[in-house]
């Protein structure tokens, strides 16, 4: 029977921003919870981002954004991905990210995104069973 | 004898204040010096041990839960259990006012405090031309003990406590009858129930304007029955509190209040 | 070194605790039932606590307080384009604030003009107002009388530019720079610690800081060059305890280097201002400023012989705390500011901003920038708790917490010191570690219920609020793109390549940069430029991520 895989995530900032009190409380409950985790760390561009996520081999990335620029980000992120033939890597995300942007978002197949109050006990549930798949 | 502070050392202090007060704060001090509490009491720029020299602790501040009570009447106060979160309500008919008593329970208050309207206050049912135009003004307009069923209905009594505001000792005995009557239907032993009925007869009298229902010695009389039952029978029941709160609405000073609302409840154990 | 607890036991709904459960504070603190006066047996009145406007300052840094004038109104203003933030500055004034605070927006932090491409739909972001170059640093002051209005400028490690771009237009409007009144952020330290926009390695930066202390303390008399920050380290975690401590600790480096770079103590540390958070905990906020207030007191006069009283005033600026605020239930938010702010003004504070109620969903509205700031104004008119200076010393739990805060900080103190110093542990990660913990540890105690936060995990409701983003508006962005290509195409670029040419020069020798960044600035070199010609000499600095 073969071993199963520990769950690989990446988690990273990109942009400008600096802020990574949230990016690394989700980092560091992840791993808690047995995940492999990867923090890109800050002021990533989606180039950046997107190669991490291959070079890692990564199962999902998880995007912190709470500059407002996740209707920029998202979309680039998505579209390397897609490009560089990578586009079973989950995307999902948190941060300041109002809920009409959410559905948009997910409809360019973005998975969840998880705003501020959320329990980092959803995001594990969440990744747990999306990944099963 | 536990006095705070070494004399020596309030001696000290005081002519280093005195000496602070002169060389710096005076030469700085503003026009809206002197400063006064809205009580008239003037406050000093700074307070100081020395200020406080002749307290003795034991005597004077003690420890919660026992006397003088000064740090608080129970021993844990709010690290035992918080202050009861205790919101008036009471508007229109007992249905409205219960669906805005259940509204707040869910909510987290803790407690039930029951506002009755004028007509209710002053001994008037809801119908009585004179009273209609207030009937569910202010408060709920409780007639009788149908009401009272109504206005409780689903709300655990034997569990929290309740507040009957009924300021006046008139509106007291039967508001108080009907939430007792109510009780009993629903099969609650008196000594169960914990709540405060307000019954404050000098504060209606001195404060509140109210037509002359019932001659003062009637009034005081009924407000001291409602004490004596509810001594014998319901012995969680607050059967009256003092209430400062509306001689300070109506302009009189802190320090004043304390004085008015105080001959009342010595008043009241001697009858 | 106090091992953080949280708080064991929950309170439940009906407001009842476990019985004989331990509580502790924000730092970690456990509190006793009731504070006795033989909890402060060892405090002598006279040493420990004195008289207002006297060492140690415990009671207070003036003599009067808000008795003879109240703490500054200081809410932040800004809003994308400088003509915007302008308006929003006037409007604020009027309504009665007594200063004014400015951010940028992420580009500028990041040392970014408009058109750099990293800048892509950041332009105006945060709320933030976008400065490229003196013309923006104009629009921004317009119709403003910089000689009577006290301006923060929440700038870091751009504040040489930021700097040199205000002096230049209070220069052009022959504003006489003594009469100049407000604060620089200016904090390079907590960038690394916390907030992360710095740009160069340590060391350079900084020798910009010191630069910029330089100047001001010789042409800038009466302006705080550096706002020293607490804040920060408490968002990104730090319990009330550390940022007392880690400010403290910045706070002495910087008065060493000051000290390295040959400027007498008496001279420049009277300028030197803090800014602080205030977090839920009532009292341990109150607590936190007193003793502040006597350990700065207490080493400037001991082991950097300050002589001056001045030198020795722990003065500062506070915010309340925005990462307490949540989104749900957001109205929820005016009491937790207004039990806050009432903590600031009872510890001390010099100047103070209240966050509007809607910080977690939006740029605040007009709306709740007003009540923000009526928060503050009823407690100055009505509360009466200005009335008496310290009201709360000798209460025997604020003196014993006090003194216990005292004396934890200098457990903190050591163990930076073992670490080499502030530098030195930045660059061990000591901070990274801290803070991470810290603030691993209170979301762990929020969802297992250890902390309550009412309208999250209690008292909770499902409800439909949605966050409200100020988007930037598009059009701004290539506006102030174009903008900004009409003003470089104005420049004469020998000129503007010599500028830059002798600020890499300056940043390899010793000499002050500030003259030469003035002067670039009116010849219209912008802030990228700038910040880039100091990265071709100092670098990049790297960090290695800890989480």
């Amino acid at each position: 029977m073969m071993k199963k895989r520990k769950k690989r995530i990446l988690i990273a900032k990109p942009g400008l921003d600096g802020h990574d009190r949230g990016a690394k409380i989700v980092a560091r409950a992840l791993r808690n919870a047995g995940m492999e985790v990867i923090y890109a760390g800050l002021h990533q561009t989606p180039l950046q981002i997107v190669r991490a996520a291959i070079d890692e081999d990564v199962d999902a990335v998880g995007v912190s954004i709470l500059s407002g620029a996740h209707n920029t980000v998202f979309p680039k992120i998505m579209a390397l991905l897609e490009e560089a033939d990578a586009a079973d890597i989950l995307v999902f995300g948190g941060g300041t990210i109002p809920r009409k942007d959410i559905e948009a978002l997910k409809s360019l197949g973005v998975g969840d995104i998880f705003t501020t109050g959320t329990d980092t006990a959803e995001i594990i549930r969440y990744l747990n069973k999306t990944l099963e798949r | 004898m536990t006095k705070l502070f070494e004399k020596g050392a309030v001696e000290q202090i005081t002519r280093k204040k005195k000496q602070w007060q002169e060389e710096q704060y005076q030469p700085s001090k503003q026009d809206n010096d002197p400063y006064e509490s809205l009580s008239g009491i003037p406050i000093e720029p700074l307070y100081t041990p020395a200020d406080i020299a002749t307290m003795d602790y034991s005597n004077d501040l003690g420890f919660p839960g026992q006397a003088p009570y000064v740090r608080g009447v129970h021993p844990t106060m709010y690290r035992g259990r918080t202050w009861t979160l205790r919101q008036l309500a009471g508007f229109g008919p007992p249905e409205e006012t219960n669906k805005r008593y259940q509204f707040l329970l869910k909510e987290g208050a803790t407690g039930i405090n029951g506002v009755f309207d004028y007509p209710t206050l002053r001994g008037f049912d809801s119908t009585h031309p004179f009273a209609r135009a207030d009937a569910g003004r202010g408060g709920v307009a409780i007639d009788t003990v149908e009401d009272m069923r109504i206005l409780f209905d689903g709300i655990p009594i034997d569990q929290i406590s309740t507040s009957l505001v009924t300021c006046q000792p008139i509106c007291n005995i039967t508001i108080q009858s009907m939430y007792f009557a109510n009780a009993e239907r629903r099969d609650i032993p008196l000594a169960r129930l914990t709540g405060t009925s307000q019954n404050d007869f000098l504060m209606e009298t001195a404060i509140t304007v109210s037509p002359e229902v019932l001659p003062p010695a009637v009034s005081f009389k009924l407000s001291c029955d409602a004490i004596e039952y509810c001594t014998r029978h319901a012995p969680h029941w607050n059967p009256v509190s003092f209430a400062g709160y509306n001689y300070r609405e109506a302009g009189c000073s802190a320090p004043r209040k304390l004085p008015l609302s105080s001959p009342m409840p010595l008043r009241v154990p001697r009858n | 070194m106090n091992k953080r607890n949280s708080s064991k036991g929950t309170r439940a709904e009906d407001g009842t605790y476990d019985s004989a459960n331990a509580f502790h504070n924000l730092s970690g603190f456990e509190i006793k039932e009731v504070y006795v006066p033989e909890d402060i047996e060892q405090t002598e009145p006279e040493r420990d606590l004195g008289r207002p406007g006297e060492h140690p300052f415990t009671r207070g840094i003036h003599k009067s307080m808000y008795r003879q004038r109240p703490w500054t109104i200081r809410q932040l203003g800004s809003l994308h384009s400088p003509s915007e933030a302008n308006e929003r500055i006037r409007h604020l004034l009027n309504m009665g604030a007594t200063g004014i605070s400015l951010c940028l927006d992420m580009p500028t932090i990041m040392g970014r003009d408009s058109d750099d491409p990293l800048a892509e739909g950041e332009v105006g972001s945060c709320g933030g107002v976008a400065i490229d170059s003196i013309e923006d640093m104009r629009s921004l002051m317009e119709d403003i009388s910089l000689d009577t209005t006290s301006i923060n400028f929440v700038s870091n490690a751009q504040s040489s530019v930021i700097l040199a771009m205000f002096v230049a237009v209070a220069e052009e409007r022959g504003v006489p720079l003594e009469k100049l009144t407000g604060t620089m952020q200016n904090d390079i330290l907590k960038e690394y610690q916390a907030q992360k926009s710095y740009y160069f390695p340590p060391r350079p930066s900084m020798r910009l800081t010191i630069d910029t202390i330089t100047f001001c303390n010789a042409h800038l008399h009466r302006f705080n060059p550096i706002s020293i920050s607490g804040y920060h380290l408490a968002s990104a975690g730090a319990m009330p305890i550390q940022e007392l401590a880690f400010t403290l600790a910045n706070g002495f480096t910087y008065v060493e280097e000051a000290i390295k770079a040959g400027l007498p103590v008496d001279h420049f540390a009277p300028r030197l201002s803090f800014f602080f958070k205030v977090h839920n905990d009532f009292f341990e906020n109150i607590a936190k400023f007193r003793a502040a207030r006597r350990i700065w007191a207490r080493t400037m006069r001991d082991r950097f012989h300050a002589r001056d009283p001045r030198s020795c005033r722990f003065r500062v600026h506070t915010q309340t705390s925005g990462s307490s605020l949540t989104a749900h239930q957001a109205d929820n938010n005016i009491i937790r500011v207004t039990i806050q702010a009432l903590s600031a003004v009872l510890g001390g504070t010099q100047s103070l901003h209240t966050n509007a109620y809607d910080e977690a969903l939006s740029i605040p509205t007009p709306r709740s920038e007003k009540l923000a700031l009526r928060t503050q104004q009823i407690i100055q008119h009505e509360s009466g708790v200005t009335h008496t200076v310290d009201p709360l010393g000798g209460s025997y739990y604020v003196e014993a917490l006090t003194n216990q805060m005292e004396a934890e900080c200098t457990s903190y103190f050591e163990q930076i010191e073992n670490l080499g110093g502030v530098i030195p542990a930045i660059e061990k990660g000591y901070y990274a570690r801290t803070i991470n913990d810290a603030a691993f540890q209170y979301q762990r105690d929020v969802e297992e219920r250890k902390r309550t936060v009412v309208g999250l995990n209690a008292f909770y409701e499902t409800e439909e609020t949605d966050i409200d983003l100020r988007e930037p508006d598009p059009q701004f962005e290539t506006e102030k793109i174009s903008a900004l290509k009409r003003l470089k195409e104005s420049r004469d670029p020998a000129l503007v390549k010599g500028c830059l040419d002798h600020i890499r020069d300056a940043c390899r020798g010793t000499e002050n940069i500030m003259p030469i960044l003035i002067k670039a600035v009116k010849h219209h070199v912008t802030l990228g430029e700038i910040i880039g010609a100091m990265r071709d000499i100092f670098g990049e600095y790297r960090e290695d991520f800890i989480f």
